[in-house]
């Protein structure tokens, strides 16, 4: 009864809204295509997959190849640094873009904030190949990043191969990469909060402090919360291109993570049940904090994605 | 060039039962051959050379008279090139990634052209995405039905398991049986009948399995292209000859050091050279980064106990500023440039490399920068190198698949790219466009520069798919590595042994492969980091026997003990 009167509703909008269903077709191609249609490939990660076999012919192993990754002596080190990553980056770099919006807004000449903008957005535009050798360039023996950094500490040598230093050295380097481009949305935020508000506020004598914190934070918290919700389902995969470019032999102790071993698995040794099996734990982890972060958001602020 | 001839013509004809194919392959091989060496060699050379067609043509006559006749299934010419009668050969091979601006396949090249005509065949090719040869190889591999040759080493680089998993899986054709003088008289010319080359041609089953392969260098061109090179202004500065031990070089790199040279040694991890070419481990009689035979037992360098020393002088070197501290993170470019830039001493990289990054633009115009090669150095004087990584063997491994349509005509075919005529196309072009003829006579491979019109550059020779290279040490120095200190790098590295290195045509069994997969990953992980971790002090030396048991924990001897039984079985091999 109940799926009855659903499609009857579902007729009568199509008719109503038949643009909007028509430009959502290339959507949802593009979902089965490249998201939902590749699960099945999963499979693969419970066989010894040879490519001649096929994905049916291939002999089952069933958990051998997740067994396998969990007794690897790096499975610790890899997930600690994927978190250690992924956890550095959100903690450190989600803040961010906020705060530069917020004071951002409250610059009133036109120009000024023109150009700060564009000058934040520009490394989003760079291909991540460039971004890591200038990155490399300014870490390695003769950088001058390297040079202050050895000049106002006791700290000698190469940044970029002191296993101590990549993390640092990732996760200021995707700060300064995203967060002009990750501004734009709370920008927007900010400009769809009603004037009248500040109006009422500074005929009360509110401070500009007290109305940035009190009217322009508090209206941002359903955009800030969402985001943040969404970050928290990306963390397991962060950027492995980075990881990879930046990465050397020296200092995987911080800077291998899930992605580039299975990198090096599926694509250097062609082992690629292994490397699926890892996938799927990752995407599984990833799911598992999706769904934990949703659940306190939707208990905490009452914003959530379901 | 008439008596040889003459003299070929009697070798055959003395052999009477001899069949029609067998003489035809024989006689061809003489007259494709005058033609070549009336190019390149000199008048003695093509005397001597003469002296050994001839012995090969009775040979292989006399070969051909034991195995018996067997019916040729397809003509061949005078060249010996078969008609393979309008047959359509599939061939998958990676596409060279120099001319995506005029072409996207290697039909439009007029060598393949040629070879269509010559042979009277028509070849299919299908191309990886540029760069992706790993995801395009499974992708085929995936799809319903095989081309019939695969090239360039995909089985080997790419199929898990390797060529034993790859025959076990009816992937590959099994083409042992069709091996006979009638059917493939070059390949078994020029690799079963070799001494030296014969046993790499088949698995330990005892198939053949590397016809097509190319034949990389020869008895007096066995060397390699690797070279470890020294500012000649640096070294008179210091008063010293070029150094010879491990000793002469610290003493060498220290004084540069004391001469203000900023970086006296460097080294670079993009084509990771003093490793894999064991610039500096071979003194120690260890490999570098890989497995290799010391008197029948099979050692994998990083675990060997002489590893040790190697990486203490290293870490001596390191601490002491003699090797550029960058040498995990910069690049081959970056390392040229320090050379360029006054701030390098030596320089362990491909001499290929030094052509375009160093000679061309530094010191052809500023020859004060000129450099001298050393030789792979010893502990002491007159110690025997048994590790040099050497250009010859086989190479460049092509394969049938088991969905060939037609394998004869695949066998005939990759046969056929042995005789001269075709052998030349692949590794030089046509001529006055991809290669020229200099006054001396000798083919001088045209440099690819996109300028040149497209048809010059489509003229162009294909080395993915070609089965002789870099066999004439003379042509070598004169033609190819001809550049500044390119020849001397060869002169001085020609002589040392190879003894050690693991060989090639050592074939793993399924299961072994098997070990591979589960182990392999994870320990050069571990060697990666260790290594340098060792070099740079971060890991003090005290560690090592932890570092040497985590390393057998990691399945190591696993590893090495599958290593040692398949030499064993290649050793075995008559």
């Amino acid at each position: 009864m109940k799926f009855k009167n659903f499609l009857t509703a579902f007729r009568k909008d199509l008719r109503k809204h038949a643009a909007i269903y028509i430009m959502l077709i290339p959507v949802l191609i593009y979902f089965v295509l490249f998201c939902y249609r590749p699960m099945a490939g999963l499979l693969i990660a419970f066989e010894n997959y040879k490519p001649r076999k096929g994905i049916w012919g291939s002999d089952w192993v069933g958990l051998k190849n997740f067994i396998n990754f969990f007794q690897s002596p790096f499975f610790w080190r890899i997930v600690k640094n994927t978190l250690w990553l992924s956890f550095g980056t959100l903690v450190f770099g989600f803040p961010f873009p906020i705060f530069f919006a917020i004071l951002l807004n409250e610059v009133k000449n036109l120009r000024f904030k023109k150009v700060v903008q564009t000058i934040t957005y520009l490394p989003h535009f760079i291909t991540m190949v460039i971004i890591c050798s200038l990155i490399i360039q300014f870490t390695n023996t003769e950088g001058f990043i390297t040079t202050m950094v050895n000049t106002i500490s006791s700290h000698t040598g190469a940044l970029i191969t002191d296993e101590k230093c990549f993390r640092a050295i990732y996760i200021i380097s995707e700060i300064w990469q995203t967060f002009g481009w990750n501004s734009i949305i709370y920008f927007a935020a900010i400009s769809s909060i009603d004037a009248e508000q500040y109006e009422a506020a500074r005929i009360d004598g509110a401070s500009r402090w007290q109305m940035m914190f009190k009217i322009t934070l508090p209206e941002l918290i359903p955009t800030i919360m969402i985001l943040l919700i969404m970050q928290c389902g990306r963390i397991m995969s962060v950027g492995w291109e980075k990881a990879f470019l930046l990465q050397t032999p020296i200092t995987y102790n911080t800077s291998d993570i899930i992605s580039t071993y299975v990198y090096r698995q599926g694509f250097v040794e062609m082992n690629y049940s292994n490397s699926t099996a890892v996938g799927m734990f990752n995407s599984v982890v990833n799911l598992l904090l999706l769904t934990v972060a949703n659940s306190l958001s939707k208990k905490f602020t009452e914003s959530s994605l379901w | 060039m008439k008596r040889k001839v003459v003299a070929l013509l009697l070798a055959a004809a003395m052999t009477i039962s001899l069949a029609a194919c067998g003489g035809d392959g024989s006689s061809s091989d003489s007259g494709a051959d005058t033609g070549a060496s009336a190019d390149t060699d000199t008048a003695q050379d093509t005397e001597a050379n003469s002296e050994e067609d001839t012995t090969q043509a009775a040979d292989s006559g006399e070969e051909s008279a034991d195995t018996g006749a067997t019916e040729a299934l397809f003509e061949r010419d005078e060249n010996g090139i078969p008609d393979l009668k309008g047959e359509t050969i599939t061939i998958w091979i990676p596409f060279n990634g120099d001319y995506t601006d005029i072409a996207d396949n290697y039909s439009q090249w007029e060598v393949v052209q040629k070879m269509e005509e010559l042979m009277n065949v028509h070849l299919e090719f299908t191309h990886p995405a540029i760069g992706q040869d790993a995801e395009g190889f499974s992708l085929m591999m995936a799809g319903d039905k095989l081309p019939d040759i695969i090239m360039y080493g995909g089985i080997d680089n790419y199929y898990q398991g390797g060529v034993a998993a790859a025959y076990a899986d009816e992937v590959l054709y099994d083409y042992t049986d069709l091996i006979n003088e009638t059917n493939t008289p070059y390949f078994m010319e020029k690799i079963l009948n070799d001494p030296y080359l014969g046993k790499d041609a088949y698995d330990d089953e005892g198939r053949i399995i590397r016809l097509g392969a190319m034949v990389s260098g020869s008895e007096e061109s066995c060397t390699t292209m690797f070279g470890i090179m020294i500012r000649k202004d640096y070294l008179e500065d210091t008063g010293l000859d070029v150094p010879v031990t491990i000793d002469d070089w610290t003493e060498m790199l220290t004084a540069m050091k004391e001469n203000g040279v900023k970086y006296p040694l460097v080294v670079d991890n993009e084509g990771n050279y003093w490793q894999t070419r064991n610039a500096f481990s071979s003194a120690y009689g260890v490999d570098a980064n890989g497995y290799y035979v010391e008197d029948g037992v099979v050692q994998y360098g990083p675990y060997a106990p002489a590893y040790e020393d190697y990486l203490k002088k290293m870490n001596e070197w390191y601490t002491a500023g003699l090797l550029c501290p960058d040498f995990q993170s910069q690049s081959r470019s970056d390392s040229w440039s320090q050379m360029a830039n006054d701030e390098a001493g030596a320089i362990a990289n491909h001499t290929w490399d030094y052509t375009p990054s160093y000679y061309l633009p530094v010191e052809e115009s500023n020859p004060d920068k000129a450099l001298v090669a050393a030789d792979l150095p010893v502990l002491n004087e007159g110690d025997p190198i048994h590790l040099m990584v050497t250009n010859r063997g086989l190479a460049l491994y092509k394969y049938i698949t088991a969905d060939a349509t037609n394998p004869e005509a695949c066998v005939y075919f990759l046969d056929a790219l042995y005789t001269d005529v075709i052998s030349d196309l692949l590794e030089y072009g046509i001529e006055d466009k991809g290669y020229t003829v200099n006054e001396d006579g000798a083919k001088i491979i045209t440099t690819l520069s996109k300028e040149l019109s497209d048809e010059v550059r489509l003229g162009a020779r294909i080395y993915e798919m070609s089965t002789a290279s870099d066999y004439d040490i003379d042509y070598i120095k004169n033609y190819k590595y001809c550049n500044g200190v390119q020849p001397q790098c060869i002169d001085v590295l020609i002589d040392d042994g190879y003894d050690w290195i693991y060989p090639d045509g050592a074939t793993l069994t399924t299961e072994e492969s098997e070990d591979i997969a589960a182990y392999k990953s994870d320990i050069d992980t571990y060697v990666d980091e260790m290594v340098a971790k060792f070099i740079t002090g971060a890991e003090s030396f005290d560690n090592y026997e932890t570092y040497r048991e985590t390393l057998k924990t990691l399945g190591v001897e696993t590893l090495i003990a599958d290593y040692q039984a398949a030499y064993d079985r290649y050793d075995a091999r008559n």
